[in-house]
């Protein structure tokens, strides 16, 4: 899409070269097929003149480059492929505006150029390596200029010194000659390592911009022995390359391949371009600015030519990501950003009563998006712009390797490791990965002791945790082995202090010893700390927000887990809050409100909600109660299979995949009981997610001992093997 | 809610790290003990812990003609390999040589080898991702114009032999993408793209346009049918109807779904779950799922960035405010702010004093304990 205020005219064939009249109202265009002149209105080019007329059609009409006079009116120079250089005299009545013809070059003119005060004079340069000096009016060669290089690319006439030229060559040098000595050059220096193909005066400072097929523009400070200023860095060889006027650091280049786009550079920040114009559709052949910084012309392969205003620029920096973020395995966290950010810019056009979002603009890589002001403050800020700052900051490290070290997986019943593993779960603080593992060691705990009659005492639970002490399981089991299946689900709330919030507590029988404690109000025989709307499994240590307790106890039905919005709590409310519902017929009645704190109100009210919760659950997740096996009479065997499934699924979701996985692992022979619950495939992305989390934090013993396990566990030897093998 | 003095908790220390123009993107390797950056200084470096908490410049090379655009490391099972991609229109895959443990501390910079150049594309390449490791050394680069490109080796031990296995062609210019990094041999191999394309405002665009009225969301997943032996669009999130910035899976342990994070005009958290083949008919068709949880304007302007952690539990972003924000889930599932990295932009001080640098900051937080509380 062509901007609205650039102007565009096809031609019959590509022009190579353009040159503007010295009030820059007129521009002549040359090529192989090709040679008009148009005049620049404000909204289109009209043409004047079609130079490329008359009987003779020779080869002197193919140019390679034109010049325009500075001085005169109607003179025009071209250079030709066979190396004739032709003056053309606009002024001549007839159709042939031919005025003279220049045949003293044997090979190609590459350029020719006329002297800024001087209007006779006219050099050139070409393909055999010299330069000539043409008296217009004399019509003869003054000077010959013998490069003893390869190629001249380009000749410029120096706006500071009034005889000085400078040629570029095809072995990268320059030289600075004296255009009323031609013995030998001024200066003579290799500026690139490969072809320079133009070379541009700044129009103020002695500065000189080469361009060359190394793909670089190299500004040239040649007030005495020349000195590299800057270098820019483009994508693609540069075969053009002009100052904006009036703006001492920038100039504009385009590439002779690869890259169709005009480039403006600002020279202090020489990796990206200020501004771009990517209208034309084959390379750009020829650029001139319209002696004023906001508007230039330019010429392409693709047949067209355009005037460009600078307003319609596209602006590349703005469409690259100034920021990088990344987290590592380690918690680390990685920020580049910006030391001086780009000012919020606003785009050009955008609809009334829309709400403007600051810096939102920024994001346009449409030309033309800005507004002349933004524009102006993006100019401003451009060159000051090229600093990031990384930083680095170290996130918590997670529980997860300490756990991972300190887990056991194996070598002792389930009931055993569960233990262990709830306690290493506590002392990290992860109070729900405890009571998962508290849960699976009370379920395999009951299975042992079917086997085992006389159990084993284990051992008492660790005293340093801030929530209720561990009540030794096996008692209740002794006890009474029916009714732990039955009473385990009597819940309650109290606060637990570690999370700040009312937490849900599952209530194991009512054994003697812990009948005998109820009188000191001391809440033993609690097996853990849960809470139903517990989510951050990791960060225990986040004192959650006071508004738990508006959404929680707010009066009105539909509980918070309900919601649509939260369905992976609704997976919560089943898994644990079921336990509740099943054995508990009036839960109500049985609520001992064990700490009698202060939230006792806010949690009976929890609580209540909690229990019509458990009633809705029944009815429709039938398939996950407990209920049936309960009632089912004489075995102690709860199957709470679906039970824990459920918690390992949550987990897993949760992105606790550590848990799920060493559960399982756990779980030893039990594990069979899952898999009506848990798919084969499920379990092995957990066993392989845990593997590859163990990895990351170069855990190579325990993924060993993870993998070795999976061997071990027969179930799932074909399918782990294979990826093994597989990633291998 | 006590963010604006969190960033007092922080104790910045500054490190010299001369890339000369802005960087674009940092990543850490599978270990997150080297790190890698990329600017439009066209350079490359790499940084490796010295365990200490400091980092160390061990690698630094021009690695293309125009500005690195993103960096990122494959899987350490094929080495000590990266890609990158540039506005030069090439991406490329570079390759540690030499003895990696050993002496490299002492002799200062280690050597990377330019193994494959991947040239195919006609504009800017956006993006570069290798693929999860199980799938094999899988490449997908995505450009300007729009076009995803997935590349193959064939041979792991030969990174110089790429093989374009896919070119799948988008119509809108891409600028980022994302494997699906899941582990499940269910779900076929999975990429997310987001577009940077502009809406256009202007009322006679949008009827042009209305053959893709379809979705106007910039943010699609493509997924490779083993079937049909190609990767075809199977969603267009219409959640996301702004230009996209980036997007990132979170990495998937073992979830019955997947997160994905989008950086629009705000952070986004995106769930998107598989629907079952069975239920497919009454669900339309759709082979997805999806639902917004979370879109955070909290940038109060445009966002760049979004970064999972290795759980993907915790999300961090960035955006033009300059500042980090780190968001974690909270009860009930929802997403929160969990912190705020404020890196104070140095103003307009003249350039000049400071032209040319760039520093790395390293902060330890202090207590896990003094994060903020809500």
């Amino acid at each position: 899409m062509i901007p609205s205020n650039t102007i565009c005219v096809s031609q019959e064939g590509p022009a190579n070269a353009l040159a503007l009249n010295k009030d820059c109202s007129q521009v002549v265009i040359a090529g192989r097929n090709v040679f008009k002149v148009f005049s620049i209105g404000e909204t289109e080019f009209t043409e004047v003149c079609n130079l490329r007329v008359g009987k003779n059609l020779n080869l002197n009409f193919s140019s390679i480059d034109v010049a325009w006079s500075t001085i005169e009116e109607n003179t025009l120079a071209t250079a030709a492929t066979n190396g004739a250089v032709v003056v053309w005299n606009l002024g001549r009545s007839g159709r042939s505006k031919q005025e003279h013809v220049f045949s003293d070059h044997k090979r190609t003119v590459n350029k020719v150029s006329f002297h800024l005060t001087e209007p006779a004079l006219l050099i050139s340069g070409s393909q055999d390596g010299m330069m000539k000096c043409f008296d217009l009016r004399m019509k003869e060669v003054a000077r010959t200029f013998i490069s003893n290089t390869e190629s001249i690319r380009d000749v410029q006439f120096s706006p500071h010194q009034a005889n000085q030229f400078a040629a570029v060559s095809e072995n990268g040098s320059v030289q600075l000659w004296d255009v009323r000595r031609h013995e030998r050059c001024l200066q003579h220096f290799t500026a690139h390592s490969g072809p320079v193909f133009a070379c541009d005066w700044h129009p103020e400072a002695p500065w000189l911009a080469t361009a060359s097929r190394d793909k670089t523009i190299k500004i040239w400070d040649i007030h005495a022995k020349p000195n590299l200023e800057h270098t820019i860095y483009t994508i693609a060889s540069v075969g053009h390359v002009k100052w904006r006027p009036q703006k001492k650091f920038q100039v504009a280049s385009c590439a002779l391949v690869l890259d169709c786009a005009v480039h403006v550079w600002d020279v202090r920040r020489p990796h990206v371009p200020l501004a771009t114009f990517a209208e034309h559709r084959d390379v750009t052949t020829a650029i001139a600015w319209q002696a004023s910084p906001l508007t230039f012309l330019s010429t392409s392969r693709d047949c067209s030519l355009y005037r460009h205003r600078f307003t319609e620029a596209a602006h590349p920096v703005l469409w690259a990501n100034p920021h990088g973020v990344c987290v590592s395995a380690r918690g680390e966290l990685a920020h580049a950003t910006p030391e001086r950010p780009l000012p919020a810019l606003h785009p050009h056009h955008h609809p009334p009563g829309d709400r403007l979002v600051p810096g939102l603009g920024r994001k346009q890589p449409t030309a033309g998006s800005l507004s002349a002001a933004a524009q102006a403050a993006l100019e401003r800020a451009f060159p000051g712009g090229a600093s990031s700052a990384l930083c680095r900051y170290h996130t918590r490290t997670s529980a997860l390797v300490g756990c991972a070290l300190k887990y056991k997986i194996r070598g002792a019943p389930p009931h055993e490791l569960a233990a262990h593993n709830a306690a290493v779960a506590r002392s990290y603080e992860r109070h729900m990965v405890a009571h998962v593992w508290e849960v699976v060691r009370a379920v395999c705990a009951a299975r042992a002791d079917e086997r085992r009659p006389p159990p084993r005492r284990p051992s008492p639970p660790p005293s340093a945790d801030p929530p209720p002490p561990v009540q030794p399981y096996n008692n209740a089991v002794e006890e009474e082995p029916l009714e732990e299946a039955e009473e385990w689900a009597e819940t309650s709330f109290h606060n637990s202090g570690v999370l700040g919030m009312p937490t849900l507590t599952i209530y194991i029988p009512p054994a003697k010893y812990a009948k005998q404690l109820r009188d000191d109000n001391e809440p033993m025989g609690w097996v853990s700390a849960a809470s139903a709307h517990y989510v951050d499994i990791e960060a225990a240590d986040w004192t959650l927000p006071e508004e738990a307790f508006p959404l929680r106890t707010a009066p009105p039905p539909p509980a918070p887990p309900h919601t649509p919005p939260a369905p992976r709590d609704e997976q919560t409310g089943t898994c644990y809050a079921n336990v509740s519902g099943t054995s508990a017929t009036s839960p109500h009645g049985a609520v001992s409100s064990p700490g009698g704190s202060s939230s006792s109100t806010a949690s009976d009210k929890c609580y209540s909600q909690q229990c019509e919760l458990n009633a809705a659950e029944e009815g429709e997740g039938g398939g996950l109660a407990v209920r049936g096996t309960g009632n089912e009479g004489g075995r102690a065997c709860v199957d709470v299979s679906p039970l824990l499934a459920a918690a390992l699924k949550q987990h897993a979701d949760l992105g606790d995949v550590q848990t799920a996985a060493t559960v399982m692992l756990a779980l030893h022979s039990h594990r069979s009981d899952l898999f009506p619950y848990i798919d084969e495939s499920l379990q092995e992305q957990w066993l392989l997610g845990y593997i590859e989390l163990l990895q990351r934090h170069k855990l190579w013993n325990v993924a060993n001992e993870v993998r070795g396990l999976i061997v071990l566990q027969v179930s799932l030897v074909a399918g782990v093997t294979c990826s093994r093998t597989s990633k291998r | 809610m006590g963010e604006q003095n969190i960033t007092n908790l922080f104790e910045a220390q500054t490190i010299y790290a001369d890339h000369k123009d802005l960087i674009h993107d940092v990543a850490y390797d599978f270990y997150g003990e080297r790190m890698a950056t990329c600017s439009s200084d066209q350079y490359v470096k790499i940084w490796d812990s010295d365990g200490r908490g400091g980092w160390r410049l061990t690698g630094s090379w021009k690695a293309h003609h125009g500005s690195v655009w993103k960096v990122t490391w494959a899987h350490p099972e094929f080495g000590q390999v990266i890609a990158t991609c540039s506005f030069d229109r090439t991406a490329a895959v570079w390759e540690e040589v030499g003895d990696t443990n050993a002496s490299g501390s002492d002799k200062g910079l280690r050597t990377w080898v330019k193994r494959s150049n991947l040239v195919d594309s006609r504009t800017s390449v956006t993006d570069v991702k290798f693929g999860p490791k199980h799938l094999g050394l899988l490449l997908v680069t995505c450009s300007a114009d729009g076009i995803i490109r997935i590349y193959e080796a064939p041979d792991v031990m030969n990174l110089a032999q790429w093989t374009l296995q896919h070119e799948i062609p988008t119509k809108v210019s891409i600028s980022c993408l994302s494997w699906n990094p899941s582990l499940s041999k269910i779900n076929p191999p999975m990429l997310a793209v987001g577009s940077d394309e502009p809406n256009t405002t202007n009322a006679a665009a949008s009827v042009q346009t209305d053959k893709s009225a379809a979705c106007n969301g910039k943010v699609f997943i493509y997924e490779y049918s083993e079937g049909a032996r190609r990767w075809t669009r199977t969603d267009c999130l219409a959640s996301a109807q702004e230009p996209v910035n980036d997007i990132a899976f979170a990495p998937n342990l073992g979830r019955s779904f997947h997160l994905l994070a989008v950086a629009t005009k705000d952070v986004r958290i995106i769930k998107v779950e598989c629907v079952l083949e069975s239920s497919n008919s009454a669900n339309g068709g759709a082979r997805f799922k999806t639902e917004v949880l979370c879109a955070f304007d909290a940038h109060n302007s445009c966002v760049w960035r979004v970064c999972w952690n290795v759980t993907g539990t915790l999300l961090a972003s960035s955006g033009d405010d300059c500042q980090v924000r780190l968001w974690k889930m909270q009860y009930l599932n929802q997403w929160r702010c969990a912190a705020v990295f404020k890196n104070a932009p140095l103003g307009d001080s003249p350039p000049a004093a400071r032209a040319h640098t760039a520093y790395v900051r390293l902060a330890a937080m202090a207590n896990p304990a003094h994060m903020p509380k809500h």
